[in-house]
């Protein structure tokens, strides 16, 4: 549905691209990065509310280059919603349905009957995103997640091909975010309409994306499905920004069912993966395991996936603990709660540390340094 | 107010505090025998800092408080009345009889018509060409957008009988326009359209600027989103951009309406006659003195103040929340 090819867009000092990416018909798709990746310029690109200093952007397969954005065929949705204040919710849905008063006069079409032939899909639209009960209230009167429904609603009522949602639920409190999340869900699943949404949440990305293009420093780095950006990063960059912590630069030697990465100062892990010579290795915190410490490991009687250690700091994350110890490396694991007391840890006290050679990541491109050294 | 200022945030008395700082400096020195003990030694030391930190409040400084404020009110107090006693003085002085005698003068209801008028199709114009303008420096960044603006508001700043004579000529009988326009028999010099042109001129930067700044105070996604929904950049213009505007563009046609009724130097230059009511006011000072001239003057400032009341009440927070 839509096509980005060799696509470079000047915003100020701001290059974003070269980039090339498709996004199928009907696809719940995810734009995800850092703040100033260039990932609303690229959403406004598609738009067509920015030009392309380079490349095409093909919609439907069809270049929309000189095509202006109000035919297009997209709708857009802003982080802020920016509902019209001026307007009432149904005279926001109904913007795109209804043409101004002035221009029926001239074309004398202003009879009652033509006057409310827009309100059918005012209604439906309104009743897809749950807010038929405030179609006579002001935008000033919403609360964040009503704003941002209505500004959905106010984008589907034209049945775009497209929607482009720019970080549409950053704005709002976590229960609301969620509430929109599922209501988000629902609709790409009833109306199968082609989604763009950009985002600098992983939760978001995880949470509605069919596939997503991680975009950083106005490049893409990766694309795929959120599980396979998550598992099975690329670069380190991808690693870090998907919530990987334990990144090492290692040398593999190989094994009949992996390797061996030997990651300096005597620490080394076996990994399921196959790989030789020198590598970056990524270990999740969520695959370190933790047990309370015994001879075994300490003696070297454990298998090759235990080591011991000692906590050097607890900081708590919500329902989470994150804990970092001292292998000869820094690790950093992440536990629930109730099994961080389980464990009893405290700084300064030894624990075991096992980490499966599943959980052992090597990255496939090594070009950008790590950072946990 | 001393008692209550010598006790801690906490709400320790003084002495409890000099304890406090004792049992700190010891926690210190013996190391933290026990958290509980190092608690109360930090929170003692913090006590001991804000008290040590806080100079007694004496009488001058509460004097130094009040000084200020008292000089803001002065200043205000003093221009406050420097702008109403002329004001309050040609009110209570024209008596109401000079007033209606004025009212009924055929040469001063004539000078108030073709004041008022003159100004409105001077504004009327102003609107017509000046939002646009407005528009256009609030959207768009373009070579030569600050020689613009510059130009723009070149009228603010010349004297008025200076731009009078540029105006006289340009639009003299002798002048480009005057010559061009002379066929279609539109003249300038002692006629309304002169009086329009001069006014335009000097009180069209208050339009266009005030203008400019109700479209910039729009966000200018507005229209994106409008463009999104299938409207052009135009209707976007009109359907988005010009209702979340009108206010300021209202604001700056009645500013500039105001300040059209009240030009004499440009309009005295281009056309004495027919006399606008600042012409009139000035040739009766002239002829007659100044009880001639303070009904006159009454008349044109009420009508400015009605105008100005009218348009701050249109204004008010107030009114914009029942809208």
């Amino acid at each position: 549905m839509i096509g980005l090819d060799d696509l470079t867009v000047r915003a100020g000092g701001f290059t974003l691209g070269p980039l090339a990416l498709r996004v199928e018909p009907g696809e719940y798709f995810v734009l995800l990065g850092p703040s100033g990746a260039g990932k609303t310029v690229l959403l406004e690109t598609v738009a067509g509310l920015r030009s392309a200093a380079a490349g095409r952007v093909l919609l439907g397969g069809v270049d929309a280059a000189g095509t202006p954005p109000e035919h297009r065929d997209v709708g857009f949705v802003y982080q802020d919603a920016l509902l019209f204040p001026h307007l009432d919710v149904a005279g926001n849905i109904g913007f795109a349905l209804r043409p101004p008063t002035a221009v029926r006069w001239v074309r004398g079409a202003v009879t009652p009957r033509r006057r409310a032939a827009h309100l059918p899909d005012v209604c439906q639209a309104a009743e897809l995103l749950g807010v038929t009960s405030l179609l006579r209230r002001s935008p000033r009167t919403l609360s964040g997640g009503e704003r941002q429904r209505v500004a959905l609603a106010r984008a589907l009522a034209r049945r775009p091909r497209v929607l482009l949602l720019d970080e549409p639920l950053s704005a709002l409190d976590p229960d609301a975010r969620e509430e929109l999340q599922t209501t988000l869900r629902e609709l790409h699943a009833r109306i199968q309409t082609t989604v763009v949404h950009v985002t600098h949440s992983l939760e978001e990305a995880t949470a509605l994306g069919q596939r997503c293009a991680l975009l950083a420093g106005g490049r893409v780095q990766q694309v795929g499905r959120p599980a396979d950006l998550i598992t099975a990063p690329r670069t380190a960059f991808v690693a870090r920004f998907t919530g990987g912590r334990n990144l090492y630069d290692a040398v593999a030697t190989p094994r009949p069912e992996g390797c061996d990465v030997e990651l300096g100062a005597g620490f080394r892990l076996r990994s399921a993966t196959h790989a030789s010579g020198p590598v970056q290795v990524l270990v999740r915190p969520e695959d370190v395991q933790l047990c309370p410490a015994t001879a075994d490991v300490a003696s070297g009687r454990a298998d090759s996936a235990g080591h011991s250690g000692v906590v050097r700091e607890l900081v708590g994350q919500g329902a989470f603990v994150r804990v970092v110890i001292d292998l000869p490396l820094p690790l950093t694991a992440v536990l629930s709660l109730g099994a961080c007391e389980d464990l009893a840890l405290v700084p300064g006290r030894p624990v075991d540390v096992r980490i499966p050679p599943a959980a052992v990541r090597i990255l496939t491109d090594s070009s950008e340094p790590p950072v946990d050294r | 107010m001393s008692r209550r200022d010598g006790r801690t945030a906490g709400g320790s008395t003084d002495a409890e505090v000099a304890a406090g700082a004792g049992m700190g400096t010891h926690g210190a020195g013996m190391g933290t025998d026990s958290a509980s003990d190092a608690e109360a030694a930090l929170r003692a030391g913090a006590g001991a800092g804000v008290n040590a930190g806080r100079e007694p409040p004496t009488p001058g400084s509460r004097r130094t408080r009040r000084a200020f404020p008292l000089a803001l009110g002065i200043a205000g107090v003093a221009l406050v009345l420097l702008v109403a006693l002329p004001v309050l003085a040609i009110v209570l002085g024209t008596s109401p009889g000079s007033v209606s005698a004025a009212l009924g003068d055929h040469d001063v209801r004539w000078s108030l018509w073709v004041t008022v008028m003159s100004a409105l199709i001077a504004t009327g114009v102003g609107l017509l060409l000046g939002v646009p303008l407005a528009y256009l420096l609030a959207r768009r960044r373009f070579p030569g957008k600050g020689l613009v603006e510059g130009l723009i508001d070149l009228p603010i700043v010349l004297p008025h009988t200076a731009a009078g004579v540029a105006l006289l000529v340009v639009y003299g009988h002798d002048g480009i326009l005057g010559r061009l326009l002379a066929p279609l028999g539109i003249s300038f010099t002692d006629a309304m359209p002169g009086i329009v042109v001069a006014m335009m001129f000097v009180s069209v930067p208050f339009l266009v600027d005030t203008a400019k700044e109700a479209f910039v105070a729009v966000d200018h996604r507005y229209e994106q989103v409008a463009r999104t929904l299938g409207v052009t950049q135009a209707m976007a213009f009109w359907r988005v951009a010009l209702p979340l505007a009108w206010r300021g563009v209202l604001a700056g046609a009645v500013m500039m309406w105001a300040r059209g009724i009240s030009e004499f130097g440009a309009v005295v230059i281009l056309a004495y006659n027919p006399k606008i009511i600042p012409t009139l006011v000035y040739e009766r000072f002239e002829a007659f003195g100044l009880k001639a001239a303070e009904p006159v003057a009454l008349i044109v400032i009420v009508v400015a103040l009605v105008v100005f009341v009218a348009l701050r009440a249109l204004l008010s927070p107030r009114a914009r929340e029942r809208r």
